[in-house]
């Protein structure tokens, strides 16, 4: 009988290792271009934040505002803040509100509208007014430049542009946790930044630096193993920032030498009954 | 904090990176399996006829015909819904659902092929096939599965 069944030719119907090649070329090409893509936005963001009023930064942050009555500690703080502030000659409008935080964790923050936050974990483990200052001068170098508003903006932008291109997708959580390690990299670029004012700012208010890095030597002594790798880190490794600040001394002629005076003694029914951060 | 922040960022990535690599290499390997196996299968000497008339020539009407079927149901994976979402940014083939629907409905065309054979057929007229979509229509849904039938009449010889 005549009737006969022939093999059809391959490839028509798909395109033979098709989606390995798509593999490749999409995965690279795809990741390639969005990084450039989202490097531009958050370039184009944080520049954008010069335009920004200080005073809608205050607006936003009207929750902080403090309403318990400053004790001495405090307001030690805050006149050390406003010194600072003043030798490193913060921008005009802006004002720089000092809290304190019952927390052993040893940390400061700035937050939106000039809030700089100094927990009680720091003040024990930082001896000297120097250490405690360029800390709290770290902290107004960031309110300087604006940067809790940047990156506000940034990680607001950052998750528009994913929900945008991804919406609710596996692609999403991975472009996203990517994301987030790039961002890391702003942020220590901004740590850099800051720390560089507060030196500068330290040297006019004191005339020197010495014991500028008092939190950073306890941290490479006792944190060290503690540390996640750099790229993981939102602040640049601890050995590299000591180093940094010796270069920035060496470099713009700071002295290094100099009256290092202890943190006065203050009471507080608090700092008797902090527990011991002995960890 | 350090460790918790590690894995905050390192979980889903790491995660994500297992199973695409994973994905790439059990895809690759059982796909080559597969079309190896579909070929061998579809070269194979004395394989039931298939044809998509309608109607037999008369010269073969024979004196008895059945419905054969054979269905085969896949499931998209991990991987090649990775590839096919970024596909779907920039346009063009869906290269890989398109290689699995293949091999779908080439391996439903074997399967009917083998039914028919084991009910004494040669030849299957008025082939068809339907596809459905059986899971994974909405939104939420993570994957998707697809059956893909394929059907028609056997002819029975009476030897």
């Amino acid at each position: 009988m005549g009737y006969q069944n022939r093999q059809p030719p391959e490839g028509i119907n798909y395109v033979s290792n098709g989606w390995q090649k798509d593999f490749v070329l999409l995965v690279v090409g795809f990741f390639a271009g969005l990084a450039l893509l989202i490097w531009l936005a958050m370039l184009a963001l944080g520049w954008s934040a010069r335009w920004i009023p200080f005073s809608w930064e205050q607006a936003l942050s009207r929750p902080l505002q403090q309403t318990v009555e400053p004790d001495q500690r405090l307001r030690y703080l805050q006149g050390l803040a406003d010194d600072l502030a003043r030798a490193g000659n913060l921008k005009k409008p802006m004002t720089i509100t000092v809290h304190h935080q019952d927390s052993d964790v040893v940390n400061a923050y700035a937050s939106l509208g000039g809030h700089v936050f100094i927990l009680e974990g720091l003040l024990d483990e930082v001896k000297t007014e120097q250490g405690l200052a360029f800390v709290l001068a770290h902290e107004i170098a960031h309110v300087h430049h604006r940067h809790p508003l940047k990156a506000t903006i940034r990680q607001l932008g950052f998750g528009v542009m994913m929900g945008l291109v991804f919406g609710n997708t596996d692609i999403a959580q991975l472009a996203g946790a990517g994301g987030q390690i790039a961002m890391l990299n702003y942020s220590r670029d901004l740590e850099r930044e800051a720390d560089a004012w507060a030196l500068a700012a330290l040297q006019k208010h004191y005339g020197h630096v010495d014991g500028a890095d008092a939190l950073f030597q306890w941290l490479a002594e006792e944190k060290a193993d503690e540390a996640p790798p750099q790229w993981l880190s939102s602040h640049p490794d601890v050995q590299a920032r000591i180093e940094r600040l010796r270069d920035i001394s060496r470099e713009q002629g700071y002295s290094l030498q100099g009256k290092v005076t202890p943190l006065p003694e203050w009471e507080t029914a608090s700092s008797e009954a902090a527990p011991p951060t002995d960890r | 904090m350090g460790s918790l922040l590690t894995l905050q960022f390192l979980f889903p990535l790491l995660l994500a990176i297992l199973l695409l690599v994973t994905g790439y290499i059990s895809g690759r390997y059982l796909e080559r399996k597969h079309y190896e196996h579909i070929i061998a299968e579809e070269t194979r000497p004395g394989q039931v006829m298939v044809f998509p008339l309608r109607l037999p020539p008369p010269s073969l009407s024979p004196p008895e015909t059945a419905l054969v079927m054979g269905s085969v149901v896949i499931s998209v994976d991990y991987f090649k819904r990775f590839i096919a979402t970024l596909r779907m940014l920039v346009g063009g083939r869906l290269n890989s659902y398109e290689s699995l629907l293949d091999r779908a409905r080439r391996e439903a065309l074997l399967r009917m092929r083998a039914e028919a054979e084991a009910m004494g057929a040669k030849e299957v007229f008025n082939v068809k096939y339907e596809t459905a979509v059986i899971s994974g229509r909405s939104a939420q849904s993570q994957v998707g599965s697809v059956e893909v039938l394929a059907y028609g009449t056997a002819l029975i010889g009476k030897d």
